[in-house]
């Protein structure tokens, strides 16, 4: 039954005059518009597994935290336009110039695919501040003059509902919609005058003052430059009438606006240019404020991490496709895994592990990270772990409390050293906390080359240096420390007498922040404290030097070079900062060993971290070419077949697969490969033994090799050449 | 070239961390031999991606930043797909064959052929012989090869290797490392002797590294002649396959076959993961060599059976993104026309989704088909996978098609990358398609050529034959213009086939129309008359004609 539905299925999608086909199965419009709120397809799949809710909880938290962000980021920018903007909307002193379009460029960078927030957010603030009559025109929509503009007329006029349908109370009572063809520049005329001019005689205080109409077109690169010009040209002559305002916004540099104006249509628009953030700044601060805190609930491995860093910053610097594949590696981390349902926020643990089944329970107890702490613990401890599954539940809620408190100090920690190694010279450990996390994260970064140089670099710092770099550090701590964790209270006191058997070492999360807290202010008094006495030293020194200087007879190199030789082995008297710097720094080698341990020697870090990058890396980039070369060189990778073992990925037997046979011999060949003589290599591949007259008569050969060749045609190896009769060309190398 | 390599040699394989692929881990991949020769080659290459210890500060300070872990080692050596290949010789494809057959059939155990390896080991060993000497033989050999290479019939042999200049004087000029001389018996043939172009040891080395070598594109590049053989396929004895011998089963080993059953099911286990990351958004494509129709098809009916769902065959040589816009905005929707405006119409679209509270899922079979490659069609695509409520499930198999989106459409589209190959023949994804092979045996142009002629008149037919008589004898000229209608008159006259001008131009018309005969001017202004078709072609046209009378 199933297979013959298959079957219809399947020839019901081959037809030789139509290329597209409609399974509507059951869908009609008319039925579906009566009872619209059917749950959402997706919801029902999958709304019952605690998994699926505690990623979409988070996810929406994440999202929500990311618009916040998104509005802070580019607020300064939004607020400068829409300034700019609204003072044409007031004085009008360029009413005087005659055809001058007032128009902004803003430069946003290549990184288009992050602009469409940028502009929906530069439009709602337009709307708000300045005039309700915003139109956004894509290029897709230009194809000519007349579609440019009449989109352009049709959103200027109808207003909101075409960005938002919130706002319906006011557009009901206007008068009737314009269909898309009566948009003209003269119906917007008409329309401007009877809504601002004409009416003011009338009613003076009513008549709001003119509205400006701005038009925005996000993406001017493509733009073709003829409809553009026509189009600026179309306004410059209504500009006395309308008060029109442009926006471009320009991914490259201001050239390509010179570039595709000429002078005459350039002469017409006043431009004002203004920049927004590069993206790697935005990148960073999405990354440092919403990823890379210990209140995020998911977490990304240090590989993970990286290979996400790296396709931005070497494929396509979108911030929205970071926050995709962010996005997609969570989805990965929760997908059909209950005990995922503990990767939250910490209030929530209690709950959570209640609710885990016992099946549950056992997955957790094959967690790898789960083998360490076991060992560790007395045998009586061991076996109520394995048995008494509420036992379990308490040390499983004590140890996720524990993960937190990691957690918390680990950033905490991560930023602090950001703080003090920003400025040193090399960028050893890298500028941004997303560098250092990255190392942190993937091993004991307090045992690497780099870190220990860095850590003498920062014992020769100079004692203004250092008491800033302090200073930035305690400013960290101080922002992280304000976020107070709810997690205290809840778990101070073990309700089970054998909880104390379990080997607890409590001295990280926020009593450990505090103590660094401490510790660092009193460094900070010492060493400007210590400012006072360095000078004396140093002076000393310098007399000794002048000393030296005076003592000089001119020309008598040997006994220059005798003393300065003897002045080197005179032993430094360290100075009091000299002490309480090194002192500082054997603190902060201690206190970092002990805070960034690497997230994998963490109890039950499977949890949080999500660390399978391999899984992930084939679906975020993609590796089609690659897939297919693999497949065709060496197909046992695929098939895993017995026939087909090859002693070197080079070579051919007559068992591969026709299209890998024809594949490998074309490899062969340069520019052109002549087919008969690729006919008769493919035959005499698949038939070795047999004598050539046979072996080139055989139409059975002819028709597997024409197959073979059909399909690395269309696979796009090879093409059709008319230079040669019965010749292809290559089309790789 | 870099963005293409970057993104598409991260063919990354998982069987380093198997229990991190359940779906892989049953079948436990062997690991293919060759990354052990990949790890062991670019050895420089992987040492500039690790930390340059303190040692080298100085260095240090320029390093431009590496993407650390993008690539792994398990990922396809960008080298082995796009590196510059050195010129490529004739011989090139005979050594290839050659090597195969000795390693498949141990029978002629001839002593005389040498296995690659060895090969090169020779040629390391006889790198020493002075140039002058090595010259000197060369031109000895291609003497003798020039001398026997009358009457073979091999073309991968020696004997149609036919010198060029431009190869000699390439060789004889100092740029080149030095060709190398090799004595070699063919098994089946007299004593002949190969000539395998020596690439040198520094040539070599240099070819470890990724970049280093693009002279070697324009070596291949440089000359324009095609230096391939000249043979055509008319020397295939039985040109033009029966229908029912092309429409015969695809070949395959029964062993391949459960294999590729058994690849297929595996894909199965993915269908829950597809709908999951399409609820999320994202869409999904999927790559790998062979047909993937059907593993959507079973995706369709398995998991797709109570929604909406358009199925689009980008491989459909009359397909239009207007089709795809008519059948979701005017079949599913009850539309009653479609927004001419691109914009307007996905809008409408959007809306009305919306409105319905329905998901449409859209499955395009070949989104890299040829009438889907133009940027409009591809900016239409990717703006109705933006939708929040249509889903997009397509397939790529063109090694380019990743060329098709620049980023702000990859970013609308969302893809999720799977690799689902299959190793099942493209029948109708080809169907469709003129095969180069079929093209040139011409099966199809006979076929049309006789159904036609028999439907003409007799005089007609005779008309036809003078015109293909004509051009069989006379197309052997450098410049034939073609039969010229005067002259055609005349003869058409004495044979009786027509009487008058005008009927003969009759006659002609409707030639012209079956497109049989093609109407050329010259430039003293008389009409020539020529049939398109080539003369191979109508030498057999002919003789069958023959034959039935």
């Amino acid at each position: 039954m199933k297979s013959k539905y298959q079957d219809n299925n399947m020839e019901s999608t081959v037809s030789v005059s139509k290329g597209v086909f409609l399974f509507s199965n059951g869908f009609k419009r008319a039925k579906h518009l009566k009872k619209k709120s059917k749950q959402p397809l997706f919801d029902s799949l999958f709304n019952k597994e605690p998994w699926y809710v505690t990623y979409k909880y988070n996810w929406n938290a994440i999202e929500i935290q990311l618009k916040e962000l998104h509005e802070k980021t580019y607020s300064v920018l939004l607020n400068d336009i829409v300034s700019y903007v609204k003072s044409f909307d007031q004085d009008h002193q360029y009413d005087s110039i005659e055809g001058i379009i007032p128009s902004a460029t803003l430069l946003t960078g290549v990184n288009q695919p992050d602009h469409a927030n940028q502009f929906l957010a530069l439009i709602h603030k337009i709307r708000e501040d300045v005039t309700p009559h915003v139109a956004m025109i894509s290029s897709q929509d230009a194809s000519t003059v007349k579609h440019l503009v009449e989109s352009a007329v049709s959103q200027l006029i109808h207003g909101q509902d075409y960005l938002d349908d919130s706002a319906d109370d006011s557009m009901t009572e206007q008068t009737i919609r314009l269909k898309k063809s009566q948009c003209t520049m003269r119906a917007l005329h008409n329309w401007y005058q009877s809504k601002y001019v004409s009416t003011s005689p009338k009613k003076l205080k009513h008549a709001a003052p003119k509205k400006t109409l701005v038009v925005i077109m996000p993406d001017f690169e493509s733009f073709s430059c003829n409809i553009l010009q026509d189009f600026v040209m179309i306004v410059s002559s209504y500009i006395t009438s309308l008060p029109i305002v442009l926006i471009f916004g320009v991914a490259t540099s201001v050239s390509a606006l010179h570039k595709s104006f000429p002078y005459h249509v350039s002469s017409k628009l006043l431009i004002k240019v203004f920049h927004s953030h590069p993206s790697h700044v935005y990148m960073n601060q999405v990354l440092e404020n919403i990823f890379l805190t210990h209140t995020s609930p998911f977490h990304l491995c240090g590989r993970a991490f990286e290979l996400l860093t790296d396709v931005f910053l070497f494929y396509d610097f979108s911030v929205t496709g970071l926050v995709q594949s962010i996005k997609y590696c969570m989805m990965e981390h929760y997908y059909g895994d209950n005990i995922k349902a503990l990767c939250c926020s910490p209030d929530k643990i209690e709950e959570t592990i209640s609710k885990l089944t016992s099946v549950d329970l056992e997955h957790i107890r094959q967690l790898l990270s789960f083998r360490p702490f076991l060992e560790i613990q007395e045998c009586e401890t061991k076996i109520g772990l394995f048995e008494d599954d509420n036992f379990f539940r308490e040390v499983l809620c004590k140890e996720m409390h524990k993960l937190h408190d990691y957690l918390y100090s680990f950033y905490l920690c991560v930023r602090l050293l950001s703080a003090l190694v920003k400025d040193l010279p090399k960028n050893l450990l890298g500028k941004t906390v997303r560098e250092i996390y990255a190392k942190c994260s993937i091993e004991h970064v307090t045992n690497t080359q780099p870190f220990k140089e860095c850590m003498q670099l920062l014992n020769f710092q100079s004692q203004v240096k250092m008491a800033d770099s302090i200073k930035n550090a305690l400013k960290e701590i101080n922002s992280v420390l304000q976020i107070v964790s709810p997690v205290k209270p809840l778990r101070s006191t073990p309700s089970k007498t054998n909880m104390n058997s379990i080997a607890v070492n409590n001295d990280l999360g926020q009593d450990f922040a505090k103590s660094i807290s401490i510790h660092f202010l009193t460094f900070l008094r010492q060493i400007e404290n210590a400012h006072n006495e360095a000078p004396v030293l140093a002076y000393a020194n310098h007399e000794r030097e002048n000393d030296l200087e005076t003592d000089i007879i001119p020309g008598n190199r040997y006994k220059l070079k005798e003393k300065l030789l003897k002045a080197t082995r005179v032993e430094k008297i360290q100075s009091e900062f000299e002490m309480v710097r090194s002192r500082f720094v054997s603190y902060l080698e201690e206190m970092f060993a002990k805070g960034l341990r690497p997230p994998r020697t963490q109890t039950f870090h499977e949890i949080l971290f999500f660390s399978d990058l391999s899984s992930v890396k084939k679906q975020i980039v993609g590796s089609p070419r690659g897939a297919l070369h693999l497949a065709l060189n060496n197909p046992v990778h695929y098939l895993q077949c017995s026939c087909c073992h090859l002693p070197s990925p080079e070579s051919i037997s007559e068992w591969l697969p026709d299209v890998s046979i024809a594949y490998k011999l074309h490899r062969e060949c340069g520019k052109h490969i002549n087919l008969y003589d690729w006919l008769q290599a493919f035959a005499a591949v698949l038939r070795p033994d047999e004598e050539d007259d046979e072996r080139y008569q055989d139409a059975g050969i002819q028709v597997r090799f024409t197959r073979a060749v059909a399909e690395l045609q269309f696979l796009g190896f090879i093409k059709s050449s008319k230079r040669k009769t019965d010749h292809v060309m290559r089309l790789t190398w | 070239m870099d963005i293409i390599g970057a993104e598409n040699y991260n063919a990354d394989k998982q069987m380093d961390d198997p229990q991190f692929t359940p779906r892989r881990a049953a079948r436990n991949r062997t690991k293919p031999k060759k990354y052990d020769e990949f790890l062991d080659t670019p050895v420089a290459k992987r040492k500039t991606r690790c930390y340059v210890s303190s040692s080298d500060e100085d260095i240090d300070e320029n390093t431009t930043p590496k993407p650390k872990a993008l690539f792994g080692n398990d990922d396809v050596e960008g080298q082995d797909i796009f590196k510059f290949k050195s010129r490529h010789t004739k011989n090139d494809l005979h050594n290839k064959v050659k090597a195969a057959v000795t390693h498949t059939s141990i029978n002629t155990n001839s002593p005389m052929k040498t296995p690659r390896k060895n090969l090169n080991l020779l040629q390391k060993a006889t790198e020493a012989t002075p140039k002058h000497v090595v010259n000197i033989m060369k031109k000895k050999i291609i003497k003798e090869v020039e001398s026997d290479s009358s009457d073979s019939d091999f073309s991968g042999s020696s004997s149609d290797f036919v010198p060029e200049k431009s190869d000699e004087e390439n060789d004889s000029s100092a740029s080149d490392s030095g060709s190398n001389v090799e004595d070699e018996n063919c098994p089946k043939k007299s004593t002949t002797s190969l000539i395998t172009r020596n690439r040198g040891s520094k040539l070599k080395q240099k070819d470890a590294e990724y970049f280093v070598t693009p002279d070697n594109y324009f070596m291949m590049n440089s000359s324009k002649k095609i230096t391939t053989s000249d043979h055509t396929l008319a020397r295939l004895k039985n040109m033009n396959l029966d229908e029912n011998v092309r429409e015969a089963d695809i070949h395959m080993s029964t062993e391949h076959q459960n294999r590729i059953t058994d690849l297929t099911e595996t894909y199965d286990q993915l269908f829950d993961r597809w709908i999951y990351v399409l609820s999320e958004n994202f869409n999904v494509i999927l790559y790998g060599i062979g047909s993937k129709r059907q593993v959507l098809q079973r995706f369709q009916s398995k998991k797709l059976h109570d929604m909406p769902c358009i199925v689009v065959n980008g491989f459909f040589p009359s397909l239009t993104m207007k089709n795809v816009l008519e059948t979701i905005v005017v079949d599913l929707l009850e539309n009653t026309h479609v927004p001419s405006n691109i914009g307007d119409a996905v809008n409408l679209i959007e809306a009305q989704l919306d409105e319905c509270g329905v998901h449409l899922f859209v499955i395009v079979h070949n989104i890299d088909g040829v009438m889907l490659r133009s940027f409009k069609a591809q900016s239409m695509l990717a703006s109705l996978a933006q939708l929040r409520n249509v889903h997009l499930i397509a397939t790529i198999d063109h090694i380019n098609a990743p060329l098709l989106w620049d980023h702000s459409k990859l970013s609308k589209f969302k893809f999720t990358w799977w690799d689902v190959t299959t190793f099942l023949p493209y029948i109708e994804e080809t169907s469709y398609e003129n095969s180069l092979m079929t093209q040139r045996s011409g099966v199809l142009q006979l076929s049309s050529l006789k159904s036609v002629y028999q439907s003409l008149t007799t005089n007609a037919k005779g008309i036809f034959k003078i015109v293909i008589e004509y051009q069989l004898e006379n197309q052997k000229q450098s410049h034939y213009q073609g039969l010229p209608f005067k002259d055609l008159y005349s003869k058409a006259r004495e044979h009786f086939l027509v009487s008058s001008d005008l009927a003969l131009r009759a006659q002609l018309t409707e030639f012209l129309d079956h497109k049989l005969v093609k109407q050329k001017r010259t430039l003293d202004g008389s009409e020539n008359l020529v049939i398109p078709i080539e003369s191979a072609l109508l030498q057999q046209f002919l003789d069958q004609l023959t034959t039935f009378q």
